[in-house]
C-alpha cells in the first residue's frame, strides 16, 4: 500500500480498486484500518480535496517517514524472495 | 488531518452509520486509547459518508464492527472496557436491589398475612424487619456500615470483572517491555 500511495496520492477506495486492479482482494475493512495506523505513525499525510464526481475526499501520500518505511519494505521483500527462489532453485 | 466537509446524508443513512459507529467505538475502547480511537472514528466517517456506492454497501464492506475494531487495534494490547464497567456495575448494584426488595416484600407479604406480627431477618449483613398489626404495617433496615459494604463490594467487583481493569496493569507492563526492546 505504501507504494502504491507512494505512485500518486489516493483516497481509500482508491486504494481498494488499485489493489483489486493487481489481483489483491483487500476490503475497505482492511484498507482503512491500515490507512489509519500509517497516519498515526506519519507515514502518510491527507489532505481534503474536491472530487469531479462526488463530494470531497481525503487524499492520502507517502511522508518522507513513509517513503523510508517503504523502501526498506521493498528491501527485505527482495531479500526474502531471494532467499526463497535460491531454495526453490537448489 | 484536515477534516473533510461530510456530505448530507439522509435520515436513513445517517442512523445507519451512526449506529454502525456506535458499536465500533464500543468494540474499540478494549483496541485503542481515546485519541487514536477519535482519529480512527473520524476518519471512518469520511471515508463511509465519502463513499460514491452509498452508506448501506459502504458499511456491508466493511464486515462487523468487532472484526473492524480488531484490525484498527492491530497487535496493541488490550485495554480496560469503562463504558462496560460502568454499565456492569450499574446493573450489578440494580440486580441486588431488586433482590433487597424481594427479600423485604416477602418478609412484609408474610407478616402480613400472620398479622398482627413481626419479623426479623438478615440480608447480607443488613438487618431487616418488617412488622404488621392493627396501626399499620412496614418494613425497615439498620443503617449502619454493612447497608453500604455488600453493595459497594458488589459494585466494586463488578465493574473490575465488567471493564477488565487488570488490563491496565498488563498494557502498562507490554507497554514498558516493547519500549525496552525498542531502544535497545
Amino acid at each position: 500500500m505504501l507504494t502504491l500511495i507512494g505512485q500518486r496520492e489516493s483516497y481509500g477506495y482508491e486504494l481498494v480498486e488499485r489493489l483489486a486492479a493487481i489481483d489483491i482482494e483487500a476490503g475497505t475493512g482492511l484498507v482503512y484500518p491500515v490507512l489509519t495506523r500509517f497516519e498515526r505513525e506519519d507515514l502518510v499525510a491527507s489532505r481534503t480535496a474536491a472530487s469531479t464526481n462526488g463530494p470531497p475526499r481525503r487524499y492520502f501520500r507517502l511522508t518522507p517517514a513513509g517513503e523510508r518505511a517503504r523502501d526498506e519494505a521493498a528491501e527485505r521483500w527482495r531479500q526474502i524472495t531471494a532467499a526463497i527462489d535460491q531454495v526453490t532453485d537448489a | 488531518m484536515t477534516p473533510t466537509k461530510r456530505p448530507k446524508l439522509s435520515t436513513s443513512d445517517q442512523t445507519r452509520l451512526d449506529m454502525f459507529i456506535l458499536r465500533l467505538e464500543w468494540h474499540l475502547e478494549g483496541k485503542l486509547a481515546g485519541r487514536d480511537r477519535k482519529d480512527a472514528v473520524r476518519s471512518l466517517r469520511d471515508e463511509v459518508s465519502t463513499d460514491l456506492r452509498g452508506v448501506k454497501l459502504a458499511l456491508a464492506d466493511l464486515g462487523a464492527p468487532s472484526a473492524l475494531a480488531t484490525r484498527y487495534g492491530d497487535d496493541a494490547p488490550p485495554r480496560p472496557l469503562w463504558s462496560i464497567g460502568i454499565v456492569t456495575a450499574a446493573s450489578a448494584l440494580a440486580v441486588w436491589w431488586a433482590l433487597f426488595l424481594c427479600f423485604t416484600g416477602g418478609m412484609l407479604a408474610a407478616v402480613d398475612n400472620l398479622a398482627p406480627a413481626k419479623a426479623n431477618a438478615t440480608f447480607a449483613l443488613v438487618d431487616v424487619t418488617a412488622f404488621s398489626g392493627p396501626d399499620g404495617i412496614g418494613i425497615g433496615w439498620t443503617s449502619g456500615v454493612a447497608w453500604l459494604l455488600v453493595p459497594t463490594c458488589l459494585v466494586l467487583l463488578a465493574f473490575i470483572l465488567g471493564s477488565r481493569s487488570w488490563r491496565l496493569i498488563t498494557t502498562r507492563r507490554t507497554t514498558s517491555f516493547t519500549a525496552g526492546t525498542t531502544i535497545n
